[in-house]
């Protein structure tokens, strides 16, 4: 049986003008936007992934003002007048940044849904913190759900990347 | 889209704010939105208005007055964790929010949108009740009153906050020098929703115990101070057999259906281990610090 919903009204848009990966961009959307649905499909950029969609998981994880927030929690007309930083903008030059190339070096993936969310994080981290301990590495890493890896060549790649040893 | 319509707001004042909440019946305000938003998106709440205060002038302020530090209603938990301010003056407020869920959330949620989520599973609310927190919370006119941790938590998910107000800050009491914060909580799994969470400070003057402060959440819909441990505690020398007998005497009524993680059984017979493991993480930090 199809179940019908009443028509409603077609919601107030809202401007939303941001800074993403170094380029001003903008676009109305309705309030009830998320900021994660805003950059994968008003703006195109698709490297923002969204796993569980209410702030477990870390997937969406993107660089809001440089900070690393759950991009699947907010509304996207809430940073108007922001920068963002997804994953597709992580690297200026194109080429891999230390904490990308930690990842492919130790093999920190394997279906790669949450990498994007992890590299942008231990991004925001390093940073903020270039040698950080393993007990904040460890709380980074654990606002981020991998089914995959067990998260053995994550923490490696987290401590090649903030410049040490990877613990054999 | 996963949320449903509703109006936006995004007041610059505390005035317009106001005017914002009691426009529509049922407006809520948006803060740090990481309780609210997951709310939102699953569709168990649908607030016909969003009041945005995150561009409120004034209410992003950490301050240290009267031997009060008053923490403004957009002040983010990851603010509060990293402010030397907090790390001197409240370390159970920063013992506790150390458990308040991951660092990308914590860059975001805000102490005080946490607590007035009120949810039964939650760290601060424990703290706020221990060190006798106030809460400044302005009537839809703009009428202000200061409101007592003990009186401000109802049941679960619920505070005492008018129709169409708004609590601009928090404040918690410095802590007298010769202090020592401990919270343990049990849960299924680190970062995991908290089944009992324990929040104890200790003050020693002169090798004995001046001030004992100790609140539970998780036991019932509403935190719940341990009277009669602080009791036990206050005015006895600072050795591992007080701090033991006095956790024995932690007691309250387990609410059954606080949670659907465990019994009011099990969390009746954790209690008062949860209350020893925070006393003797106070004990443990007045040691670090002498």
């Amino acid at each position: 049986m199809t179940q019908t919903t009443p028509r409603q009204p077609a919601p107030a848009l809202h401007v939303v003008q941001v800074t993403v990966n170094g380029e001003p961009r903008d676009a109305a959307v309705p309030a009830r936007t998320l900021l994660s649905d805003f950059l994968r499909d008003t703006l195109g950029l698709t490297g923002t992934h969204v796993g569980c969609g209410h702030g477990t998981c870390g997937a969406c994880t993107v660089l809001l003002d440089g900070v690393a927030v759950r991009s699947c929690l907010l509304f996207a007309v809430q940073t108007d007048g922001c920068s963002i930083t997804t994953i597709e903008g992580i690297s200026p030059d194109g080429t891999l940044t230390p904490v990308q190339q930690a990842f492919q070096d130790n093999h920190g993936m394997q279906c790669g849904f949450c990498t994007p969310g992890f590299v942008c994080s231990l991004t925001a981290l390093l940073a903020e913190d270039p040698a950080p301990t393993d007990q904040r590495l460890t709380e980074t890493l654990d606002g981020h759900l991998c089914r995959c890896t067990g998260y053995q060549n994550i923490v490696k790649a987290a401590r090649q990347a903030a410049g040490r040893e990877a613990l054999s | 889209m996963k949320p449903a319509p509703f109006d936006y707001r995004r007041p610059t004042t505390v005035a317009a704010a106001l005017t914002d909440l009691s426009s529509v019946a049922g407006a809520r305000v948006l803060a740090g939105g990481q309780s609210l938003v997951p709310l939102l998106s699953l569709r168990l709440a649908s607030p016909p208005v969003l009041v945005d205060i995150n561009r409120v002038a004034g209410l992003d302020l950490l301050t240290t007055t009267d031997s009060r530090v008053h923490i403004g209603a957009t002040v983010r938990q990851a603010t509060v964790l990293a402010s030397p301010v907090a790390a001197r003056h409240l370390p159970l407020v920063v013992a506790a929010l150390t458990r308040v869920s991951h660092p990308q959330v914590r860059a975001r949620g805000t102490v005080v949108g946490n607590l007035c989520h009120h949810d039964p599973a939650s760290e601060m609310p424990a703290v706020a009740v221990a060190l006798d927190a106030e809460f400044t919370v302005l009537g839809p006119d703009g009428t202000a009153s200061t409101v007592a941790a003990a009186d401000f938590f109802g049941d679960q998910f619920e505070v005492a906050v008018p129709v169409g107000g708004l609590v601009t800050e928090v404040s918690f009491p410095v802590a007298p020098p010769g202090s020592g914060a401990g919270f343990f909580e049990v849960a299924r799994k680190a970062r995991d929703y908290a089944l009992l969470s324990a929040a104890a400070q200790l003050t020693v003057t002169d090798g004995r115990i001046s001030a004992a402060a100790v609140a539970v959440t998780g036991l019932g819909h509403r935190p719940l101070r341990m009277d009669t441990v602080e009791d036990a505690l206050r005015g006895a020398a600072i050795t591992a057999d007080a701090l033991r007998a006095a956790a024995r005497l932690a007691t309250g009524d387990a609410v059954p259906h606080v949670n659907r993680r465990s019994t009011a059984a099990y969390r009746t017979r954790v209690l008062p281990v949860a209350v020893h493991r925070a006393l003797r993480a106070a004990a443990a930090q007045l040691e670090e610090d002498r």
